[in-house]
């Protein structure tokens, strides 16, 4: 069998993450536009440096209920305010004034706001650009995707129905579509089915299928939200338009042979099941992505089944990727980089353990390569070939528990 | 010819005749394009090049489709709102030698100077394009704050070191630059520790990926090797403790990129002119001298410090000694 490449996207979600885009750990990067609104300067420079394709998230959803908009004082954040001004142009929807389905009066100005958002995706970043920038290659994204609500109900079908007509009208061109559907629903085929009712396909270009809050682990071990992806993918793949996911797990990645030809994922490595969260703060917690078990760990765990192992039975079990191989050619143990931490103290509160920002750093590098790795893998091999090696490799460094998790995955793909 | 004959035609009245004849061809053929150069405003400059960006066309072209489309239009003269600022940028346009030639007429029947009418029609129709698209004319004539940190970064400091210790000390003096600039609709904003914009650290951040600061590699189009990761991770392994120990200094390609910048316009050379002065008169050793003159000059973005007494405390003691 000849597969197609996944094509693998990486989501930008605040400033420093721009330090580890590169061409070779993926092939694209998606911004997400309160990210692009709080760093629009450092975001170019780091597209032209790289060369790497982009495209902006307007995350729209963001606006859709309150909470989701305002900081912990219940203000609207700077960039959210800017955001929303840009989407609201030439109408009279008050964005931040309520649940974006009751603040929007009509259908004409919901297509107003969708033309909005593909202007903003167009010209953001090429607007008042500096004077020493003004001779560079100017930036074009590479796909334009409509915006979308999270399809809590019909109401919601509507609106994103009439979003998709709107935007690639405004675009002149096909956009992307997203499709941002809560477990809930997820759970249940008749209602998937009227979701796949109201998604077009005149003007789309790709379906990104985004599943809120449906971590792996959850994916994994409840087999109607699986099998609710499985419908979808294999429900859209009869239309003959390619298939992206928002939430790039090892499972997801899996599903290439059923359908999926684009995968997107952040840079953090402990799954919370939201692929557009922005980082809020906080301490950040011990944990490490291992390849060899395709989960993240806790940093003891992580020590007991990798830093007794030498270079090579590491490389074969643990994980293989550039930094891993070379902190072994430079005479040093990966973990020991990796899982460096200090302590912090807390006020009022015990001290705590968080990674150094070396070892975050690290991790992130460490994290990307590896994931980069197991897309590669979907690529070019099927998925239950893949999954073979891997129930060998984890089974080999932690045992039974850790091959069952991976099997019950290939079973459920069989079946599919 | 004989002489009599020679006589007769001479005698003759040829003034009718005269002006049926065809024009003679010109000795030297005339090019098909000319170039006609306008002097206007560095704000106006600014204005089309932030037009031009965001409709993605070279503002040269854009210039000159606005004059054609005057002149297909018989668009009126129209008066300057900029007309008393110096002319002190130049713009350079290629018309054909028709167009050109259509342009005099205009003018001539208009009775203005064709460059003058040439630069109103510019005025007008970039007005009409700033409306369209949404761009604010006073927002799109400034300096990008980029551009302001490059040229404070090139300037040399009080003690001939050009590095500024701290991101406080940078967005203060990107503040005192701003603000003596033109202090309508700023980008800094009152917060917890007195003015602040988050273009600041943008601008700081996007020089650090352009490789511009002394300590930054550029971020590249290929994969890290294990040397390029080690690099990045190393570049964060003080930032646990110690936020405000951050150095900007341009590097050597940093210090190019200013000096092309500065050459770029006679504007930004007086700009930078005019930074390299409020360095040395800002610019003190003492941070907190630097932050309490701020406080003390622009008392309105202090409203929500959260040091507010500390400092009025420390400009008493100050004055007291």
């Amino acid at each position: 069998m000849t597969l197609s490449s996944v094509h693998h996207i990486v989501r930008v979600r605040r400033a420093e993450d721009l330090t580890f885009i590169r061409p070779g750990v993926m092939d694209e990067i998606i911004v997400n536009a309160n990210q692009l609104e709080n760093s629009p300067e450092s975001t170019a420079t780091a597209i032209q440096q790289t060369t790497l394709p982009y495209s902006i998230d307007s995350v729209l959803t963001r606006f859709q209920v309150p909470e989701w908009w305002k900081n912990e004082k219940g203000e609207t954040k700077r960039n959210y305010d800017r955001l929303g001004t840009a989407y609201v142009k030439g109408t009279s929807i008050e964005i931040a004034a309520g649940p974006l389905l009751e603040t929007v009066p009509s259908d004409r100005e919901w297509a107003i706001l969708a033309a909005n958002v593909i202007d903003y995706q167009r010209n953001r970043l090429v607007q008042l650009r500096p004077q020493m920038d003004l001779f560079r290659p100017e930036l074009k994204p590479s796909r334009l995707m409509a915006p979308a609500l999270v399809a809590f109900t019909d109401a919601e079908d509507r609106i994103n129905q009439l979003l998709a007509s709107a935007a690639a009208e405004a675009a002149g061109e096909p956009v992307a579509l997203p499709m941002v559907i809560p477990a809930e629903r997820l759970r249940d085929v008749s209602e998937l089915d009227r979701i796949l009712e109201c998604a077009p396909t005149d003007g789309i270009s790709s379906y990104f299928l985004w599943t809120p809050r449906v971590t792996e682990e959850l994916l994994l071990s409840d087999k109607s939200l699986l099998g609710g992806v499985l419908h979808l993918v294999s429900r859209l793949a009869g239309r003959g338009i390619p298939i992206g996911h928002m939430h790039a797990t090892y499972v997801i990645a899996a599903l290439h042979d059923i359908g999926i030809s684009a995968v997107v994922h952040h840079m953090g490595w402990v799954d919370k099941g939201e692929p557009a969260d922005e980082n809020r703060g906080g301490l950040r917690s011990c944990q490490t992505y291992v390849p060899g078990v395709r989960h993240c760990v806790r940093f003891d765990t992580a020590r007991a089944l990798g830093r007794q192992l030498e270079a090579a039975a590491y490389m074969e079990r643990f994980c293989n990727c550039t930094f891993c191989s070379g902190s072994f050619d430079a005479g040093q143990h990966p973990l020991d980089l990796l899982l460096e931490d200090r302590v912090v103290h807390m006020r009022n509160r015990p001290d705590r353990l968080t990674p150094t920002s070396r070892a975050v750093a690290l991790n992130t590098w460490h994290y990307l390569l590896a994931r980069r790795q197991e897309i590669e893998a979907f690529s070019a091999h099927p998925a239950v070939d893949v999954l073979a090696t891997d129930i060998d490799r984890a089974a080999a460094l932690a045992g039974g528990r850790e091959s069952d998790r991976l099997r019950r995955l290939a079973e459920e793909l069989q079946t599919a | 010819m004989t002489r009599d004959r020679r006589d007769a035609l001479l005698d003759q009245d040829w003034s009718a005749v005269w002006e049926t004849l065809p024009e003679a061809p010109p000795l030297v053929a005339r090019p098909k394009t000319a170039q006609i150069t306008l002097r206007i405003p560095t704000r106006l400059l600014s204005r089309i090049k932030a037009v031009a960006a965001a409709k993605s066309l070279p503002y040269h072209a854009l210039a000159r489709a606005w004059i054609l489309d005057a002149l297909r239009t018989s668009a009126p003269p129209v008066n300057s709102a900029i007309a008393d600022e110096p002319h002190a940028e130049q713009l350079n346009i290629k018309l054909d030698n028709e167009s050109l030639d259509v342009l005099k007429k205009r003018a001539d029947v208009l009775r203005r100077p064709y460059h003058r009418l040439a630069r109103e029609w510019i005025e007008a129709a970039l007005t009409r394009e700033e409306e369209s698209i949404g761009i604010d004319p006073s927002l799109a004539a400034r300096p990008a704050i980029k551009d302001l940190m490059v040229l404070l970064l090139h300037s040399p400091g009080r003690r001939g070191d050009d590095a500024i210790r701290g991101m406080t000390r940078l967005q203060k003096l990107l503040f005192v630059v701003e603000q003596k600039l033109a202090s309508e609709r700023s980008r800094f904003y009152a917060y917890n520790f007195g003015p602040f914009s988050e273009e600041v650290n943008d601008a700081a951040h996007a020089l650090q990926l352009a490789g511009f600061l002394t300590g930054s590699e550029a971020v590249t189009a290929q994969p890290p090797s294990f040397a390029e990761i080690i690099a990045t991770a190393e570049g964060r392994s003080g930032q646990d403790d110690e936020a405000e120990g951050q150095e900007f200094a341009l590097n050597e390609r940093g210090h190019a990129a200013a000096e092309r910048l500065r050459k770029s316009s006679r504007a930004y050379d007086q700009l930078f002119a005019y930074i390299r002065q409020l360095r040395q008169e800002w610019d003190t050793a003492s941070l907190n001298r630097l932050v309490d003159r701020v406080y003390e000059d622009w008392p309105n973005f202090t409203d929500k410090s959260l040091i507010k007494g500390k400092v009025e405390a420390r400009s008493v003691r100050r004055r007291r000694s």
